[in-house]
């Protein structure tokens, strides 16, 4: 049953009657209205990062921006629990977005060339015809798995490997194994075929 | 599976420490296993092919989250409803979603992780939330059906949009105070929760604007904080007068022009505004073009956020060698990798090198002298992480890097070459 204002606990920092105030520019209760999310939020990102990760406390910080940023906006002071948790959520997808460039993406081997200001290889089609890197593309991506590829689309989504076993209920090496057989198939495949090599040195490239 | 394959497969899961190992490791292999290295290459176009297709197919996170809760019984049972807004915006996408989820079908892995996430932050409330603000405790909000019933037709704003409320740069010094002090505040609350600042918020400031003339030097202004912007020719720079308000240290607008921004670390953000954007910041450095049709941010090292000015979709965050784009009225562009973080932010007048292979950096400072570097063999790949003004003679430059790199500089005839100590060598 909804409560009126009138019967908000007075020090409940989350009530409806709270983050009214708080809205409205009482100090206070935006300050006891941020105290009183931190926790919620650190223990979240923590159950879903793990922890501790120099990025949670970026986490936190972010979230608490975007409900900084946007609770003037919120319309039903009572739902601030839906607010609160739309905004971990989006912060958690932005931050799988753009996990992986923390790292040294330069010159990773398989970080996509849009990524990495290397050139794709759609650069060598030209007016539709493809060219022999594209057929051979389009074998690799043959030999490739359903479980390979969508391995490989989570990975691209931000998850680790870790998490992309526990999402699919399995394991980490399971999940790896998973890709190595994909990448045997297509190695079979290509030796099968017999060709269509570039020079040695070219294939080296993305590895210099 | 062998480490090769392991390495060669799994490249991005490993360290950064043992990336720099398996380069080594890969490049000596593929280059004595052709076939290996034909199936890598192949392994590697599938891969960024596969990825690629996923990428442009993926409709925006957010959306992907407002369908997650809307599809979610659970969700649902729990009062987790959208709002109207997120209603109608996800009535118009839904298609879309649909439909790449059912030529993807790891997008519904995706959807049933959030719903996962989501039901995790339920338990981090109940864990976590002080008892009254719980759902079941006094004060707790009326069920989902009588919330929808309260719904206005306006729109309530989601948490990850911006704020409605941006004003134009021609506003009073007042006026332009008070939101100042707003950012400040924002930023600060977050690290400290300090209720002053709120009271700070309310005070009219002085401003202190810098303007460089066209055709006149580069000028480096030191903000209260300790933070420098290096102001380029036509760059109009406004920031709290250090003399009278040290406590609100951590702004600056950019009106027009380019800077250079190496901003002190500290808790609380450092918050830049230009006509199109706001950059929010750690500690970091950064180069910004601001334009009043729209704002270019390439950073150097640390990590910012960036948003647009007229509160138009979400912040998109930078990582070191990204440059992202705001114009005026448009969300920020996706962040994409700058082929050459020196060329890109050569106007800046320096040199920045984040795990630049050795070889690499010869080549940028023999084009930049005009004078031959040379590089031995065994310090061809290893990285170095620096900056150098462009101005600063090669030789200096380069005794830099060679301690870096425990190398020495050997004067040849013409240029120099980096080389392994020799007798008597470093």
């Amino acid at each position: 049953m909804a409560r009126s204002d009138e019967d908000d606990a007075p020090d409940d920092p989350l009530s409806e009657a709270a983050v009214r105030r708080a809205q409205q520019g009482d100090e206070a209760a935006r300050n006891a209205l941020y105290r009183a999310a931190e926790p919620i939020l650190r223990a979240y990102f923590t159950k879903n990062i793990g922890g501790p990760v120099p990025a949670l406390d970026d986490l936190v910080q972010n979230t608490l921006v975007r409900l900084h940023d946007s609770l003037a906006g919120l319309q039903k002071p009572g739902s601030f629990k839906s607010f609160l948790m739309k905004a971990a959520l989006y912060e958690l997808q932005d931050y799988y977005r753009g996990r992986y460039d923390m790292k040294e993406p330069l010159y990773a081997p398989d970080v996509p060339p849009e990524q990495t200001g290397g050139a794709p290889l759609d650069d060598h089609l030209t007016d539709g015809v493809p060219s022999e890197d594209e057929m051979d593309v389009e074998r690799a991506l043959d030999a490739l798995s359903a479980k390979a590829r969508r391995v490989i689309e989570l990975r691209e989504y931000g998850y680790r490997y870790k998490e992309i076993a526990r999402m699919t209920g399995t394991t980490e090496a399971a999940i790896k194994m998973q890709v190595k057989r994909a990448f045997d198939t297509m190695r079979e495949a290509l030796a099968m075929l017999g060709g269509l090599l570039g020079p040695a040195g070219a294939l080296l490239a993305p590895f210099l | 599976m062998d480490d090769l394959t392991r390495q060669l497969l799994f490249y991005d899961d490993l360290a950064p420490e043992e990336q720099r190992a398996a380069r080594d490791a890969l490049s000596d292999a593929l280059a004595e296993d052709e076939d290996l290295a034909r199936a890598a290459h192949r392994w590697q176009a599938a891969r960024r092919r596969v990825a690629r297709r996923f990428r442009e197919a993926l409709p925006e996170r957010r959306l992907l989250v407002l369908y997650a809760l809307a599809t979610d019984p659970d969700a649902q049972e729990a009062g987790e409803a959208l709002t109207r807004e997120e209603e109608r915006e996800l009535a118009s996408a839904r298609p879309q979603i649909e439909a790449a989820r059912d030529a993807h079908p790891a997008l519904s892995d995706v959807i049933e992780q959030i719903r996962r996430e989501r039901g995790a932050f339920e338990a981090a409330w109940d864990e976590h939330a002080p008892a009254a603000g719980r759902d079941d405790a006094p004060g707790s909000t009326a069920p989902s059906s009588d919330r929808r019933a309260a719904d206005r037709p306006a729109a309530t704003p989601a948490p990850g949009s911006a704020p409605k409320r941006r004003l134009v740069h021609s506003e009073s010094t007042s006026f332009r105070a008070q939101r100042w002090g707003f950012r400040v505040a924002a930023a600060v609350a977050l690290a400290a929760f300090a209720a002053v600042l709120f009271f700070v918020a309310q005070r009219d400031l002085n401003t202190a604007t810098v303007t460089v003339a066209e055709g006149d030097a580069p000028r480096t202004v030191e903000l209260a904080d300790g933070s420098t912007a290096r102001l380029m020719p036509g760059a109009t720079l406004s920031y709290v007068d250090p003399e009278t308000e040290a406590a609100l240290d951590r702004q600056a607008t950019l009106e027009a022009g380019r800077a250079f921004f190496d901003i002190v670390s500290k808790k609380d953000g450092f918050v830049l505004e230009t006509p199109t954007a706001q950059v929010t910041v750690l500690g970091t450095r950064f180069g910004v073009r601001a334009r009043e049709t729209a704002t270019r941010v390439v950073l150097a090292e640390g990590r910012v956020a960036l948003a647009s000015e007229a509160a138009t979709g979400q912040p998109v965050t930078l990582r070191p060698g990204q440059a992202s784009r705001v114009a005026a009225g448009a969300r920020p562009a996706t962040p994409t990798k700058v082929e050459n973080l020196s060329e890109a932010l050569a106007w800046t007048g320096k040199f920045f090198f984040r795990s630049t292979p050795a070889r690499v950096l010869a080549d940028q400072l023999a084009a930049h002298y005009d004078r031959p570097v040379r590089v031995a063999p065994p310090l061809r790949g290893r990285a170095v992480t620096g900056t150098f003004d462009r101005d600063r003679p090669l030789l200096e430059t380069l005794q830099t890097v060679a301690t870096a790199l425990g190398a020495q500089v050997d004067s040849l005839s013409e240029g120099y070459r980096l080389a392994p100590p020799g007798p008597g060598g470093p």
